[in-house]
């Protein structure tokens, strides 16, 4: 098989959730801007970072979990060559490459037309690339993983969304504490201890990274996969 | 000899002619072979044995219905619903309810180590998503490893798919119950008491998990799923960074609240999920004549 033709045929494996979450976060998060009642520049540049932030990568998220767990076409990919694992990682990358696809145009044309700049806490238009890319790539890596550990996305899906929202809802005590400030997903636009901000961009990528080095190592028991049909 | 068989059969011949045939029999197969015929005629032709006496008979029936215990077996209807249910609890994986206890009880933890505060919040956040996820995966689709066994059970569809979200919700609404009743009954809820931790969670558990099955039946549960975090992420968001606390925010809040128009809502949604689930193939399962 050609690699092009390998890897369309994993875009379409990976599903119509990965598809369509990320472009419908970002229009949602833009309509959240227009519908702004108080359009001064901070507060308006603050809610399209914030769709970056916080929407993008719950939508990766999401998709993520449903990547285990949902194959109709399991055992015959654990019966191929190619270990099952390397098949659902390069689903995650098209997942997580789409989901970039989506967020660095916006970034760029937050940048050209100067909302990214009008956010103090912004970061720059390189390293400020991390303002969506950690936390996608550590809640993501969470998605993953639970998806692997559960093998039920609905499951992985609950599990992701409520540490969403619990970091959403609870956004003091979650930064209490050191570790707690280093894996707050919305250190951006929802503030960070002065000098924590890289450190804790870093930490989510290397816990997201953790965690699917994790998954993976867990999907290599392909016994688990096919255990479900005897429960 | 042949002439012997018959009488022989009947068991009428005398000493010397019976030993004499059964000598015969011993060499001979034909005539064994006539002689199981005419025994079974012998059989068939036989008295049947004598009636009871009508009497004798109705009076030990009576007497024995005296002694012995009456079995009361419940109503057919009944064992058939409770065999359902347990054949229905057979198919979900466990990964599912223990991963909504996991979920569950780590919000609960957080509670009780002080270390967030607001337990009715806590607890309005974490049980309609935990309940809508279970409730989007109810919904048969051809990823069900029973989903063909299903759909050839002469079962209604329906009502299989109301034990399923009998077992899920109930499940979910045990969970969210015992973890409020953990919570007041610690003093973390504060003065909250139970009626007002339940009612923090009720109605928005029971709007989005009928949501999520209404999207299920039609569009299968990944969108489901999508759907129902989607949802909730705009309610959890009312008041935020991207919803700013203004009117928008207070009704996105106020439809996310418990009271007898969200509760009557999610009892519409729910019946008209349940209603057009038995219409038709479920999604996106290939039709039984589906050409090759």
């Amino acid at each position: 098989m050609r690699p092009l033709t390998l890897w369309r045929y994993e875009m379409r494996r990976a599903g119509w959730a990965a598809f369509l979450g990320p472009p419908i976060a970002l229009v949602l998060g833009i309509m959240a801007a227009l519908a702004n009642p108080q359009p001064s520049d901070p507060t308006t540049a603050r809610i399209l970072l914030g769709a970056l932030e916080m929407a993008i990568p719950l939508a990766a998220a999401v998709a993520c979990s449903s990547l285990v767990g949902r194959d109709p076409a399991r055992e015959l990919q654990l019966a191929s060559p190619t270990p099952y694992r390397v098949t659902l990682l390069r689903r995650m990358i098209v997942t997580l490459g789409w989901t970039a696809a989506v967020a660095v145009p916006a970034a760029v044309v937050l940048i050209a037309t100067g909302w990214w700049a009008r956010w103090p806490e912004n970061h720059g238009a390189f390293a400020g690339q991390l303002t969506w890319l950690a936390p996608t790539v550590g809640l993501s890596g969470l998605a993953f993983a639970a998806g692997a550990v559960f093998r039920s996305p609905g499951a992985a899906g609950a599990l992701v969304t409520s540490v969403w929202a619990i970091q959403q809802f609870f956004a003091g005590s979650a930064q209490a504490h050191l570790p707690g400030r280093l894996l707050y997903l919305f250190a951006t636009t929802r503030g960070a201890a002065p000098g924590d901000w890289t450190a804790n961009r870093l930490t989510l990528l290397g816990a997201g990274a953790a965690l699917i080095v994790f998954a993976l190592v867990l999907l290599g028991r392909s016994e688990r996969l096919i255990g479900e049909e005897d429960e | 000899m042949k002439d012997l068989l018959p009488a022989y059969a009947a068991g009428s011949l005398s000493g010397p002619d019976r030993d004499r045939v059964r000598a015969h029999l011993a060499d001979c197969p034909r005539c064994r072979a006539d002689l199981a015929s005419w025994q079974a005629i012998a059989v068939a032709a036989a008295p049947a044995a004598a009636p009871p006496d009508p009497a004798s008979l109705v009076r030990t029936v009576l007497s024995r219905s005296t002694i012995e215990p009456i079995v009361r077996r419940p109503p057919r209807r009944v064992r058939h619903l409770v065999a359902l249910v347990a054949a229905e609890a057979r198919l979900i994986r466990p990964a599912a309810p223990i991963a909504s206890a996991l979920v569950m009880a780590l919000g609960a933890g957080l509670v009780l180590l002080r270390t967030t505060a607001g337990a009715d919040l806590m607890l309005s956040l974490i049980a309609p998503i935990v309940a809508a996820a279970g409730v989007a995966g109810t919904y048969r689709s051809r990823r069900d490893p029973a989903a063909e066994l299903l759909a050839a059970t002469p079962t209604s569809g329906r009502l299989l798919l109301l034990v399923r979200i009998a077992l899920v919700f109930g499940y979910d609404l045990v969970l969210a119950l015992g973890a409020s009743a953990v919570l007041t009954a610690t003093g973390a809820a504060g003065a909250d008491g139970l009626n007002e931790l339940v009612g923090a969670w009720l109605g928005p558990m029971a709007l989005l998990s009928s949501i999520s099955l209404l999207i299920a039946v039609f569009l299968g549960p990944d969108a489901a799923l999508g759907a129902a975090v989607g949802l909730w992420a705009v309610r959890v968001l009312a008041g935020g960074v991207l919803i700013p606390d203004d009117w928008l925010a207070w009704s996105i809040i106020g439809v996310w609240s418990t009271n007898a128009p969200v509760l009557v809502a999610s009892a519409v949604l729910a019946t008209v999920a349940v209603a057009i689930s038995g219409r038709g193939e479920p999604h996106g399962g290939g039709r039984a004549t589906h050409p090759m």
